[in-house]
């Protein structure tokens, strides 16, 4: 909402700063996002010294200037105004540099120009010399004005010339409207609520003609009472269609409407003074002399003052807008002839020959506005209005005000009185509130005093109904306060939130538990984070196809899995929720691909799997993935190629968590399906059930990618299922107060025997005196046989009350030679 | 004898002299000074000897050898071990000028690490952590929250669409109305994280994914000076105990009062600036007072029970916090952004 101060000033008396009015407004919830300052208010035009003048070359009008604008700034100006001649070097005049805002001397329409540095025939220009015209302080265009030689070089305009009365230039504040602040989207509303703020005045004295009403001058009929509460009606004749006078043109352009014709601009004149939507209708193309308001039917159509029926070049029309029951209509002779509360219609509009009109100044139900508005697309002044609530009250002081301003510049003679269908004229609203229920909302102690002034500053009317209790009047432009904590609000709003102690809930604490999951969550990303991992955060919002690439490895083409699905994406590729989190964390290899060697990535996210949910809300699954690609490090003088990383890295990682989160009963089995390399995956199991995967990513997988010879590792893991077996309270084993024994133990075993089975069977037929077991070498070779691998272990055996002799242990390790020829196959090398 | 023990004297110091290495000296020590050296052999020979006054004088010429020589040993040895020393530290003396090996090192997303320091603030005010669903019901995301369809709140938030009556939750707010359920008729005290979606353009400010928490209070007497305080603290701790808050007159539906806060800005501490929009103050969250209709959905009586709620962009915060001047940058998966945290 643009509000020109010089407009609020109608209605009130404020005298702040305009700093300090921009900063209540802001701080009572009227968010002044911008201050425009025009002409002779703007902080850019400043008093400028003319140092010197020269003709510009190839044109005998303009000159070029040079300027001193105080502290050593200057500034070149081109001007053809014909007072500036090198006589008048040394002369003071305002010179307005980049960005301030100026009349546009040369438009009739009142348009607002900024200032912008410019080349005009091969001179660069960074200010511009102003005519009164142009500070907006008289309509005179003649020259350049000429200030007082004692005029501070360098000081604003402002401070040197005193503007006064009725002038073009002017401030104009741009306000931030909230959804419950649609009475301040007027001038009368907005002066109101500054009154009410300010501690200042609010009058409302409008110039208008009262008018008498009569119920037969025009046939209004409400056929839709419950969604049009009224509608008003009234006939002018004599009109003379023509430009408004400048003063109104002037305040439409800062309020940033366009000047059309006088009778149109009236209307919007009065909507943007009052809050009152109108429309003027063409009497004599209306289809019929009366008026009914009622829902569209079904397939009817109707043109709208937006659209164009002109036929376009290949002899083609745009087509009329169809409507349904979610639009209500006014019509005339049963045709409609608007769309009530959003746009008037096309064949009944205003034209340069137009004598008659019908002024329309009616109310209706802002619901139904905002069906209509989403259904037709369409958001005008108007519908923006009525879709915030508008008091019923205004229809007959809009028709009162418009018709006392059409009498003055239109010509306007009135016929008859106001057509006035009002059928449930709406209810006094009133609600008892305790003022201490409102200290309570607040958290502080207020006095009946306090809270009936503040009140009735905005406009309420307040009643104390004794007992700590008042009796509020509600406003008919209150549409907003139903509640006592809305009466809260408006309390505070003008008592300021300076006045609230700060309190730190002094409330008896409820009972403290952890959660858990979050908790885990923590502890994963500092052992990941620790293992040398980047977390990332990812999207959760991808396409089926994106994600489609890591199951390239599978033949056959299963069904498609569900998605949940977008139905109003912003971008194609943000479409659907994301199935898997590993199809995340393959893009986010495509974006490193190029600028990193190694990659090392994990993120806990969310993913959503309809089939698996409750009724129409998906399955919300947080898992863990880990992406691990490249070298193990980067290289550097102590390491200058090292190696790259290999399943048993990730693995490495994986198994480092499990012992961070103390998990018992962890086991991997070989083998797990998409994405990974059939030959090098693994499931990771927990009490023998899959909690996750690992693997190497299938080529395919990787192709699809189109991430050339990059070799990715990863690992998808249901992490509420791996923190759920984590425990805080494990068992600390005692440390022995005797020596280890340490032997080594050599097996040969076929090359497809796990490791993990021999390392199994090995612990299983040690015994309790087995401390640790670690496998140190691997080796395959023609010395041990094809198709033969050697395992070296190293094992620590140790004892809690006694040490252990060497033949004791030598008799613990023969024991095991056994079975483990017997179950493997394993020979001693 | 005495000439001999002259000749055993002069050729031990000789080859004494000559030593080069603590393995010398063991050798040397072991040719004259242990059980079997020249030196013991010697005395072995006093027996021989029949004149008891020769026998004194040689004995007494060869305790002095031995203890003369016993000393010169120390002292080489002494002399020795000090001179490897240094030879080993001449040898060992590196360029520490080098950069270090290394060690991979991994890091936390910003957006995760300021997620736990603001909850880490607030959860020592006694607010406990409570999760809900991204996808949501119409009736959670809105209608609970009063917000009925066509409300003009609906106009503050576009909305993602799954089907007619299921949304991506456009705000952490619906978790309000799950927390109380759970919870009522009990005090609540919880903090809402989460991740939420709005279908804007993404630009360098708007995202269609960030990041919210909001806070939650339930009790029988608490009000905007509750806010007022809780707010401070959050901002006193997190942002630093010099900045000054200033809360402003808002709208959300869900509240009632309703406010923004304000911090004065970061970067120009209140003169103005283009971080700020010259205003000195950066917005920083919305909060306001529970309204009556949410809290009877939430199943608490307005009469007897009052409530905050607050919610903070976590996004912002971070912005913030690390001056970063884009918000794509956050779901980018880009290293080059990862590794600076």
């Amino acid at each position: 909402m643009r509000v020109p101060l010089s407009w609020i000033r109608d209605f009130n008396d404020c005298e702040l700063s305009v700093d300090d009015l921009a900063s209540v407004l802001t701080r009572a919830g009227l968010e002044v996002e911008s201050i425009d300052r025009i002409g002779v208010f703007s902080h850019d035009v400043l008093v400028g010294e003319i140092v010197e003048v020269a003709d510009v070359e190839g044109s005998d009008k303009l000159r070029v200037v040079q300027l001193a604008l105080g502290d050593e700034r200057t500034a070149t100006a081109v001007t053809g105004a014909p007072n500036i001649d090198a006589s008048m070097v040394g002369k003071k005049v305002p010179a307005a540099i980049p960005g301030a805002l100026l009349i546009d001397a040369g438009s009739e329409t009142f348009a607002i120009l900024t200032v912008a540095a410019r080349e005009f025939r091969g001179v660069d220009s960074n200010a511009v010399l102003c005519s009164e015209k142009e500070i907006g302080m008289s309509e005179d265009h003649s020259g350049v004005l000429v200030l007082d030689d004692d005029a501070v070089v360098g000081a604003t305009l402002a401070s040197v010339l005193e503007p006064s009365g009725d002038i073009p230039a002017d401030v104009v504040l741009e306000i931030a409207i909230l959804p419950n602040y649609g009475r301040c989207l007027s001038i009368v509303g907005m002066a109101r609520e500054i009154a009410g703020l300010t501690r200042t005045n609010f009058k409302l004295e409008i110039d208008a003609r009262y008018l008498p009403f009569d119920r037969k001058a025009f046939d209004v009929n409400i056929e839709a009472p419950d969604v049009a509460p009224r509608y008003s009606g009234y006939v002018l004749e004599g009109i003379t269609v023509g430009p408004s006078p400048g003063w109104l043109q002037r305040r439409l352009a800062l309020a940033g409407l366009n000047p059309i014709s006088n009778l149109v601009d009236v209307t919007n004149y009065v909507m943007l003074e009052l809050g009152q939507p109108m429309h003027a209708f063409d009497l004599d193309r209306l289809p019929a002399r009366n008026i009914s308001v009622r829902r569209a039917r079904p397939g009817e159509c109707m043109y709208t003052l937006d659209q164009d029926v002109e036929p376009r070049e290949d002899g083609s029309k745009e087509e009329p807008r169809e409507l349904d029951e979610s639009v209500l209509l006014i019509t005339s002779g049963d045709k409609p002839v608007a769309v009530a509360g959003v746009i008037g219609g096309l064949d009944s509009q205003i034209h340069d020959d137009t004598t008659r009109v019908l002024l329309e100044s009616a109310n209706f139900d802002f619901i139904t506005i905002r069906k209509a508005m989403s259904k037709l697309k369409i958001i005008t002044d108007a519908s923006t209005r009525f879709s915030r609530q508008v008091d019923p009250a205004m229809t007959v002081i809009a028709i009162q005000r418009a018709t006392h301003l059409l009498e003055k510049i239109a010509g306007a003679k009135p016929d008859g009185g106001i057509a006035d269908c009002y059928p449930r004229p709406a209810e006094r609203r009133e609600l008892v509130v305790k003022t201490s229920d409102i200290s309570r909302t607040l958290g502080v102690e207020l006095d009946v005093n306090e809270v009936t002034t503040s009140l009735e500053r905005l406009g309420f009317t307040v009643e104390d109904a004794g007992d700590d209790a008042l009796q509020i009047e509600i406003p008919g432009f209150r549409p907003d306060v139903t509640q006592a904590a809305d009466v809260a609000e408006e309390v505070i709003r003008v008592i300021g939130f300076d006045r609230l102690e700060n309190r730190l809930l002094d409330e008896p604490l409820p009972r403290q538990t952890q959660n858990t999951r979050w908790e885990y969550r923590r502890r994963v990303r500092n052992a990941l984070s620790g293992c040398g991992l980047h977390d990332v955060v990812n999207y959760s919002l991808t396409t089926p196809e994106s994600e489609a690439r890591m199951t390239a490895a599978e033949n056959g083409s299963g069904d498609a899995p569900p998605y949940v699905t977008i139905i109003n994406p912003s971008t194609q590729d943000r479409s659907s929720l994301r199935r898997t989190i590993l199809g995340s964390l393959m893009e986010n290899v495509v974006r490193n691909h190029r600028v990193r060697e190694r990659i090392a990535l994990f993120e806990i996210g969310t993913v959503f799997l309809p089939e698996r949910g409750d009724g129409k809300l998906p399955a919300e699954i947080t898992r863990l993935g880990i992406v691990l690609s490249g070298p193990v490090r980067g290289a550097s003088w102590a390491d200058t190629t090292p190696r790259t990383v290999t399943f048993h890295d990730l693995k490495g990682i994986v198994e480092s968590l499990v012992r961070r989160l103390h998990v018992e009963d962890v086991s991997f089995s070989s083998g797990s399906g998409s994405p990974y390399h059939p030959g090098a995956a693994a499931a990771l199991l927990i009490g023998g059930e899959p909690v996750g995967s690992l693997g190497q990513i299938h080529p395919a997988v990787i192709e699809a990618y189109d991430l050339g010879e990059r070799i990715v590792f990863a690992a998808d893991v249901d992490i509420d299922r791996l923190t759920s077996a984590s425990s805080d309270t494990y068992s600390f084993r005692p440390i022995s107060r005797f020596p280890p024994v340490r032997q080594d133990l050599a097996l040969v075993v076929d090359d497809d025997v796990p490791a993990q089975d021999v390392m199994t069977l090995v612990r299983k037929s040690a015994g309790d005196l087995l401390a640790d077991i670690r496998l140190f070498d691997l080796f395959r070779g023609e010395q041990i046989g094809d198709g033969k691998k050697s395992l070296a272990f190293q094992l620590t055996f140790v004892s809690t009350d006694r040490s252990l002799s060497e033949k004791e242990v030598n008799a613990i390790r023969e024991s095991m030679l056994e079975p483990l020829r017997e179950k493997l196959g394993a020979k001693i090398r | 004898m005495q000439d001999r023990i002259a000749e055993i004297r002069s050729r031990a110091l000789e080859e004494l002299d000559t030593a080069a290495s603590v393995a010398d000296l063991d050798g040397w020590q072991t040719r004259y000074l242990s059980r079997k050296g020249e030196v013991k052999l010697l005395l072995r020979e006093i027996g021989k000897l029949s004149d008891p006054d020769e026998k004194k004088s040689v004995g007494k010429a060869i305790n002095v050898l031995s203890v003369d020589l016993e000393g010169r040993l120390g002292q080489k040895r002494d002399g020795l071990r000090e001179a490897e020393l240094s030879a080993r530290i001449e040898r060992e003396r590196i360029d520490t000028s080098l950069p270090g090996s290394l060690t991979p090192l991994g890091t936390i997303h910003p957006i995760n690490a300021v997620l736990d320091e603001i909850c880490g603030i607030f959860e020592r005010m006694g607010f406990q952590i409570w999760e809900s669903a991204h996808v949501e019901t119409d009736e959670y995301n809105f209608e609970l929250l009063n917000i009925p369809r066509h409300h003009p709140a609906r106009d503050m938030q576009d909305t993602f669409f799954v089907s007619d009556d299921v949304v991506l939750r456009t705000h952490t707010s619906p978790g309000q109305i799950h927390a109380m359920r759970a919870l009522a008729p009990e005090p609540v005290r919880v903090l809402l994280p989460g991740t939420v979606y709005r279908n804007e353009q993404i630009t360098q400010r708007s995202e269609i994914q960030f990041n919210q928490i909001e806070g939650l209070a339930i009790g029988s007497d608490i009000g905007m000076a509750d806010l007022k305080g809780v707010l401070e603290e959050f901002v006193h701790q997190f942002f630093g105990s010099d900045h000054r808050m200033l809360l402003r007159g808002s709208y959300f539906p869900f509240t009632e009062p309703s406010v923004e806060v304000d911090i004065d800005c970061n970067l120009c501490r209140g003169e103005g600036c283009r971080l700020c929009k010259h205003s000195g103050w950066l917005e920083v969250l919305g909060a306001g007072v529970v309204h009556p209709t949410v809290l009877r959905n939430g199943g608490y009586d307005p009469e007897t029970h009052s409530g905050l709620a607050f919610g903070i962009g976590l996004e912002r915060m971070v912005l913030l916090r690390h001056g970063i001047d884009d918000i794509r940058h956050f779901l980018s998966g880009d290293l080059r952004f990862l590794e600076q945290f």
